[in-house]
């Protein structure tokens, strides 16, 4: 999952991309309003954290300019201000949750994760395929019940192929959203990624849980079950 | 109109007054005139005389003449049945002036001395003339009567004229006092009507003051905001560092950069709130909770919670619009925390409230929190961040607008707030 911080202040950019980056994503970051719209305009980002003080351009202008031209990734505001009238205006503006400035990482965190997956239309941290389950809080994949080794990029592909089910995907697609934008991308790379999940995932290749389809990329194949608690999708 | 009725009432009485004197001194010389010595040196006074009052019985006119020890020389007809109880005090060739009076009647007199030469001497005569007051005084009502009837009437007239004038000249204040009660009821920004230009510089100068104290709240607001944002990223900054330390009093120095963040939010708010002016206008409610509402809804997505809004559109309460968005914020924001599927907001126009219900189907709030809710002041920094403040904030957006809340138990079965502002 890659992500956008657009934070003026450059102290705190930094610590959420270290911080961010260490808990599994792929984070790009902007200085000033200009910047972060140009790039939540160019890139595929998965979800941006939106600081509302920004310089240049405001983030409710930000905001509002993404949304006017459909951008629909989710979007956590981060606020100084804490005043019910600035939330409920970055809310409108087309922002999905805001945290107020100081939050812990934790809480900045749990918020991050619930709103990918609610835009991937999960409601639960856990999600099930038979006997594959994915925990997305603790970023562990356990087949049988028996949990797997995974590198961080071999998580991340399966994260992003989990969250948009039934969607083929290209090697494009997900090189983008694993990577930052200035990573020396190698897109046989993902071949290997993908080889090498399948050997994990489904060791006698009875479940074939990612699908080839050739010359346009992969899908995820399996239902995830208790689908009865699976919220409409955003 | 009093002063100049009393003036002109005592102008009538001295001039009706000096009247009588002189008709009564023209008796005199006309009694002097017919008065003459007989043979026997006795002065003598025909019986008739000239004038016609003296000689009718219970008249108004009475005249005699005495001698210098009481004797009576002459009286005329009119004294017959009247006894006049004459002064005896004189002066050889002046008249003397009395009131005097029986029981029953008043009179004016005068004593007059004349010394007649004789053989033997010299003999003085008094003549006495006293005329009923009842005359004078008669003239004195009708025209009593006459001066305050009219004056009373032109003072009637006058009052009238006044008031119409004054209403007339009082109409543009009038109506530049409705408009000010429009403002303080928040229904109109400034003076903003048509007033005559003796008005326009106080108009003028209302609608500045009324315009520089708007921006002068806007400037402090912005202050306060800045102020925050600035002082708060510094914070998030330090406890970003801190986190990612290993030392042992990492505990310690992140509870005291919640402490700080908590002192610092809170005064800034209630410092926001503090400096609210009086004439703010009146908010309508519905659009500020369906606001937080649909905010609210899209942050706890997760929950589907359903909403049973019943506030009637007509409702504005005279609260700035930041202090209102503070207080159904809180109050919504705790509601959709607690609450597992439903929660019910809904307002009523009171006869100078409105009363505003909201209600979850939480586990509701229990008699200690409640009683520690309720409890006004309490310092921010004992309450648990995120939580207390937002309580606190309410109290003291409530306090400011002389509201009132009540916690009770909702038959939803979680909490119900009852607000009255």
């Amino acid at each position: 999952m890659r992500l956008l911080i657009i934070e003026d202040e450059p102290n705190l950019r930094e610590q959420l991309q270290q911080y961010l980056q260490k808990q599994g994503y792929a984070v790009d970051v902007a200085e000033d309003g200009e910047a972060g719209f140009f790039m939540g305009r160019e890139y595929p980002f998965d979800m941006a954290i939106v600081d509302l003080g920004l310089p240049k351009l405001s983030g409710i202008e930000v905001i509002q300019k993404w949304r006017d031209i459909d951008i629909t990734f989710p979007i956590l505001i981060l606020t100084a201000r804490g005043k019910w009238e600035d939330k409920v205006e970055g809310l409108e503006a087309g922002a999905d949750d805001y945290l107020v400035k100081p939050f812990h990482n934790e809480e900045l965190l749990a918020r991050t994760r619930a709103l990918l997956r609610r835009s991937a239309g999960i409601s639960q941290p856990t999600i099930k395929f038979n006997s594959i389950s994915i925990n997305t809080s603790q970023q562990s994949v356990t087949v049988a019940d028996s949990e797997l080794e995974l590198t961080a990029y071999e998580y991340k592909v399966i994260e992003y192929l989990v969250m948009n089910p039934d969607k083929v995907i290209s090697k494009t697609e997900l090189t983008e959203h694993i990577y930052e934008q200035d990573f020396d991308r190698d897109s046989n790379v993902i071949e290997v990624f993908v080889g090498r999940l399948r050997k994990k995932l489904d060791p006698n290749g009875s479940l074939k849980p990612i699908e080839t389809l050739r010359g346009r990329g992969y899908r995820w194949n399996l239902k995830q079950i208790n689908s009865d608690e699976v919220t409409g999708t955003s | 109109m009093t002063m100049t009725g009393l003036v002109l009432d005592k102008g009538f009485r001295n001039n009706v007054k000096q009247a009588q004197r002189e008709n009564l001194r023209t008796q005199i010389y006309a009694l002097l005139a017919t008065a003459e010595l007989d043979d026997a040196e006795y002065l003598k006074l025909p019986q008739q005389n000239m004038e016609p009052r003296l000689n009718i019985s219970e008249s108004t006119l009475h005249a005699r003449v005495i001698t210098a020890n009481n004797k009576i020389v002459w009286q005329s007809e009119s004294m017959l049945n009247t006894k006049i109880p004459f002064t005896d005090n004189y002066k050889v060739g002046e008249f003397s002036f009395f009131d005097i009076s029986t029981n029953e009647k008043s009179f004016t007199s005068v004593n007059f001395a004349a010394v007649w030469l004789t053989v033997e001497g010299e003999d003085t005569y008094i003549f006495q003339v006293a005329e009923n007051k009842n005359v004078f005084d008669s003239q004195i009502y009708l025209f009593r009567k006459n001066l305050w009837g009219w004056l009373a009437g032109v003072s009637f007239i006058l009052i009238v004229i006044q008031t119409l004038i004054l209403r007339w000249g009082l109409k543009p204040l009038r109506h530049v006092a409705e408009d000010l009660i429009k403002i303080e009821k928040g229904k109109e920004k400034n003076l903003s009507g048509e007033y005559p230009k003796e008005l326009t510089p106080l108009t003028n100068n209302l609608n500045q003051l009324l315009n520089s104290s708007q921006q002068q709240l806007t400037r402090y607001r912005d202050a306060l905001g800045n102020m925050a944002h600035s002082l708060k990223t510094p914070i998030a900054v330090l406890q970003g560092i801190i986190n990612t330390t290993s030392s042992k009093d990492k505990n310690v120095a992140l509870e005291q950069l919640g402490t700080i963040n908590n002192i610092v939010e809170y005064q800034l708010q209630r410092a926001a709130t503090v400096g609210r002016l009086q004439l703010s206008e009146a908010t309508a409610l519905q659009p500020v909770i369906q606001k937080i509402i649909n905010t609210l809804q899209k942050v706890h997505k997760d929950k589907n919670i359903d909403i049973k809004l019943d506030t009637p559109s007509n409702i504005a309460i005279k609260v700035d619009q930041g202090d209102l968005y503070e207080l159904f914020g809180n109050l919504l924001e705790n509601a959709f925390k607690w609450s597992n599927k439903k929660v019910s907001i809904t307002a009523q126009q009171l006869s100078e409230k409105v009363q505003i219900i909201i209600e979850d189907d939480g586990p509701g709030i229990n008699e200690n929190e409640k009683n520690r809710i309720l409890l006004r002041g309490q310092r921010a920094d004992q309450d648990t961040p995120g939580h207390g403040l937002g309580l606190a904030m309410v109290n003291d957006i409530l306090l400011l607008y002389r509201g009132e809340i009540a916690i009770k138990d909702s038959e939803m079965g979680g909490a119900k707030i009852v607000i009255k502002i």
